[in-house]
């Protein structure tokens, strides 16, 4: 570890050679930076990783059962009233457009980041599903060839699962359902957040990147243009939200759609990467449902825990909620990106009890936590060893089967006291070991 | 029972000629339950390849793209339907037709217009006394409102058209615990297209028309329905120009009788 | 044309602004290099020359500014820019390993910015783009896509040579590889524009005026 430390400056010199940036919006104008490297990973031992793998990949499996259950004719989660059917109708992830249409091989979220924590005592906890269009891959990928190059005794010394067939699974996932024709990655454009993500696993995945206006389609299939004539387009790994795919069926603003793509969809002539309309499945309201889902449709025990939850919308969940509302944490269901949330702690008196009202008259817009007190990991912050806390994305692909990355993105906050660990907040990345 | 022939006849001019021109129709009845589809057609001029396919809620979906120059696009659709007098689609309930969608979230106001309403009896009552109250509430005002125009704001301004009629129909029989969707169609003697509204009672779908304030007959051709406007619109495309456009709209649906075995193409 | 076809229009458009950025470094470090004892630059020529707005006031003023200010559309620091965006969308194309030289001239651009003998980072900006093009002349299986840069950087430079009116036969040279790589691409091209470069290779008719650099820059329709 020593070692990685006295390299954290030579391996900061070649991500900014490979210009690993994430992009942000601030104040309007749109600005790179570089992504923040702590050369320390997290270390996740053989076992608990085994453990790990298995709950996530039976909580995927149950996510993609209720996504396939929701949009086709069986419905039977809210015919049983496992899932009270406001909290799919009412969710803006719920698209119209998507009913009565079962993707190829039946998989909605091929590519699953599920967020957790783990707490003073080692127990890894599920803090958010993303079932849509989760990021961040790229940057622990790179990072790790990057490592090497610079500390490769590190790698001799200790066992680390190599991590860099992120693009070969990748690869697997778009082969597995593709349609015919070739695999493409549509990004919005040169002035995204993740724009560098796209490229690189454009490449890494042998796949083409695309931007809206290289795809037409014509004679209900999708086409890639180039001067040379139009290529068919078999899985589009899109990078664009659900609402932007398609002018004719969704946003009518869209610029960065691509018009009919949703007819050729429905037709069964291109996969769509991930399915649209998987923002049923990881609404923060759903989330709470998703122990109940494991256990619906596969009659299993979860295997990995939710954070302890309530829902306001049942009333003896809301009455603890409103006595309890300085020990808890508050998250509006309709916001993402760490926007939206609060900690009761943090309110002053006033503003308590105006969280309460707005609680009262809608609880259904919201959830609330126990705060876990989740590990903090060192990090090295001007040269001086400090401890922050920090979160973990493990991403899930579903292809033939449903696998695990032996890696993932551990984010950490910059703010000693913040437990907000988004990317798009200001914090930095490490690398992830899984030791073998 | 009727047995109706049906020309509907869309002409879009474009100010400035227009490329790469995407379109989804839906101007096509579906057989149902009230509805029995003999034969129809949809036609479109430039004569381009299109799709005929479904979309979520199992409306007749026609999807192309003109790729060259052109001034204009026409389409239009024709055909034979039997028409039931039972005014009731059996099917099972989609429960999405039970919450708020964005062009028919309720206010407030809207609630208390509801709370206010002497409803009384069965479900099919409580619909029928919302149709007529929304039938009294709003005037029928052309050109007080547009396709983008929301239930709340057509409550509100108390005018629009029967689209506008259909949106608070649907928003207020939800608010009212009943399942309701947005449908459009013809209707016999009309030279434009409707909007009317459907609720859901016991097992199926029952037709209510709040802007005639009448029931829906066998004198209506159903050509798709949504949970508004939104989900089901006739016609929606984009194109690569920057002029304005014009569209023309003409409608024909006639009674044919068993001696008239040729009807009119 | 509704669209542009993304990918051919940014490796034509990687060429052009490589291209920029390299002759126009090297020109100005020269016209630097001049100013230092020699007499003072006339900088307003020089906008004058390349058609560009010359709000400087004073020679200063103008290399700092058009060498390193970004927010200065004409500068050698947006093109370098707009070098690296379009190499970012063809990543998958060109591979990581050839676009982290146009990342390096970039940083080294940066760099050299803050420096008080900016003539040495500038030089390391020269290295990165030689070492781009090296790099993308190895890696690049498709000599269709070799070619569409190339005739990107061949169109940059007689332009370029053209407009600063210098180094009128390796002009000449570079017009007759455009030719040949013109040749080679399929890229669609303006054939009137086209006929006016031939008769000068070819038949070795001198275009009037400005006619031979608007052939050059309107040759391609991408």
């Amino acid at each position: 570890m020593e070692e990685l430390i006295r390299h954290a400056g030579q391996i900061n010199q070649q991500l900014s050679r490979y210009g690993v940036k994430f992009g942000i919006y601030k104040n309007g104008a749109f600005n790179e930076r570089l992504f923040p490297y702590d050369a320390i990973p997290r270390i996740i031992s053989a076992s608990d990783w085994r453990d790990l793998e298995r709950g996530l990949v039976q909580r995927v499996v149950a996510l993609n059962a209720f996504l396939g259950d929701i949009y086709g004719e069986r419905k039977s989660i809210i015919r049983e009233k496992v899932v009270p059917e406001e909290f799919v109708y009412l969710t803006s992830g719920y698209l119209a457009p998507c009913e009565g249409f079962a993707p190829a091989k039946g998989i909605f979220s091929h590519i699953s980041g599920i967020d957790l924590v783990q707490d003073r005592a080692g127990r890894w906890f599920v803090l958010e599903d993303n079932l849509r269009v989760p990021s961040g891959a790229s940057y622990p990928l790179i990072a790790r060839d990057l490592c090497r190059r610079c500390s490769p005794d590190t790698f001799r010394r200790n066992h680390v699962v190599d991590n860099r067939d992120y693009g070969d699974l990748l690869k697997e996932v778009m082969d597995h359902v593709n349609c015919g024709g070739i695999n493409v990655i549509l990004t919005p454009g040169r002035y995204n957040a993740a724009y560098f993500e796209h490229s690189l696993l454009a490449e890494r995945s042998q796949a083409t990147l695309a931007e809206p206006a290289d795809l037409v389609v014509e004679g209900n299939v999708l086409y890639y243009r180039t001067y040379e004539g139009n290529t068919r387009v078999g899985t589009v790994y899109r990078r664009i939200g659900d609402e932007y795919m398609d002018p004719l069926y969704f946003r009518q603003d869209s610029l960065i759609g691509v018009p009919n793509v949703m007819s050729v969809y429905r037709a069964g002539n291109v996969a769509l990467v991930n399915a649209p309309g998987n923002g049923i499945g990881d609404d923060k309201g759903i989330y709470y449902f998703v122990p109940k889902m494991i256990r619906h449709y596969l009659g299993e025990e979860p295997i990995l825990q939710n954070a302890p939850t309530y829902l306001p919308f049942y009333e003896g969940d809301r009455r603890y909620v409103l006595e309890n509302i300085d020990k808890l944490v508050v998250k509006d269901v309709a916001e993402a990106g760490g926007y939206g949330v609060v900690f009761g702690s943090a309110l002053s008196a006033g503003e308590r009890e105006e969280l309460k009202a707005t609680i009262r008259a809608t609880p259904r817009r919201f959830i609330a936590q126990e705060v876990i007190d989740f590990q903090s990991l060192p990090l090295m912050l001007d040269g001086k060893r400090v401890e922050r806390k920090a979160d973990f994305r493990a991403y899930v692909l579903a292809a033939g089967g449903v696998k695990v990355w032996a890696s993932g993105l551990t984010r950490f906050s910059t703010d000693p006291v913040s437990f907000i660990v988004n990317s798009s907040q200001g914090g930095g990345f490490k690398d992830t070991w899984v030791l073998s | 029972m009727k047995w109706l022939f049906f020309h509907y006849d869309t002409f879009l001019e474009f100010e400035r000629s227009v490329t790469e021109h995407q379109f989804v129709l839906r101007c096509m009845p579906r057989t149902n339950d009230r509805q029995r589809v003999v034969q129809a057609e949809v036609k479109v001029s430039p004569a381009v390849p299109f799709t005929a396919q479904e979309d979520g809620f199992g409306n007749a979906v026609q999807a192309g793209c003109v790729f060259f120059e052109h001034n204009s696009f026409h389409y239009s659709a024709h055909g034979e339907v039997f028409v039931s007098p039972d005014n009731k689609d059996r099917c099972a309930l989609n429960p999405a037709f039970a919450y708020p969608s964005r062009l028919t979230a309720p206010t407030p106001e809207m609630a208390a217009f509801l709370k206010a309403l002497p409803l009384e009896g069965g479900r099919h009552a409580v619909a029928q006394a919302i149709s007529s109250a929304v039938h009294a509430h709003i005037a029928y005002s052309p050109g007080s409102t547009d396709v983008h125009t929301t239930a709340a704001q057509v409550f509100a301004g108390r005018a629009g058209v029967c689209q506008d009629y259909a949106h608070v129909f649907v928003a207020l029989a939800r608010l009212a615990g009943i399942p309701a969707r947005y449908a459009n169609g013809l209707v016999l003697g009309e030279g434009a297209s409707h909007a009317w509204a459907e609720a859901y009672i016991d097992d199926g779908w029952v037709g209510f028309d709040p802007t005639r304030d009448s029931a829906v007959g066998d004198d209506y051709i159903r050509f798709s329905v949504g949970r508004d406007f939104d989900d089901c619109p006739i016609e929606r495309g984009v194109f690569f120009g920057d002029g304005g456009q014009r569209q023309t709209v003409q409608i024909k649906v006639r009674e044919l009788s068993q001696i008239d075995p040729a009807p009119e193409r | 044309m509704g669209s542009v076809l993304s990918k051919t229009n940014r490796l034509f458009w990687l060429g052009r602004y490589n291209e920029r950025v390299y002759t126009s470094l090297k020109f100005v470090v020269a016209l630097y290099d001049r100013s230092i004892d020699g007499p003072p630059t006339d900088y307003a020529e020089v906008c004058r020359r390349l058609d560009i707005p010359c709000p400087y006031s004073c020679a200063e003023e103008f290399f700092r500014s058009f060498i390193f200010d970004v927010s200065n559309p004409d500068s050698i620091a947006q093109s370098a820019d707009r070098m690296l965006g379009n190499g970012m969308v063809l990543r998958e194309v060109i591979s990581s390993t050839t676009l982290s030289y146009l990342q390096m001239a970039v940083n080294a651009l940066r760099l050299a910015a803050k420096s008080g003998s900016p003539a040495l980072e500038l030089q390391w900006v020269l290295d990165d783009i030689m070492a781009f093009r090296g790099s993308f002349e190895d890696f690049i299986v498709d000599e269709t896509v070799r070619n569409i840069i190339k005739c990107g950087i061949s169109v940059e430079r007689v332009s370029m040579f053209e407009r600063l009116g210098v180094q009128r036969e390796e002009a000449g040279v570079e017009l007759r590889k455009l030719v040949y790589r013109m040749a080679k691409t399929r890229l669609p091209v303006d054939p009137g524009h086209r006929d006016v470069i031939l008769q000068k290779v070819v038949g070795g008719v001198e275009p009037e005026g400005n006619a031979l650099l608007v052939a050059v820059e309107s040759l391609f329709t991408v």
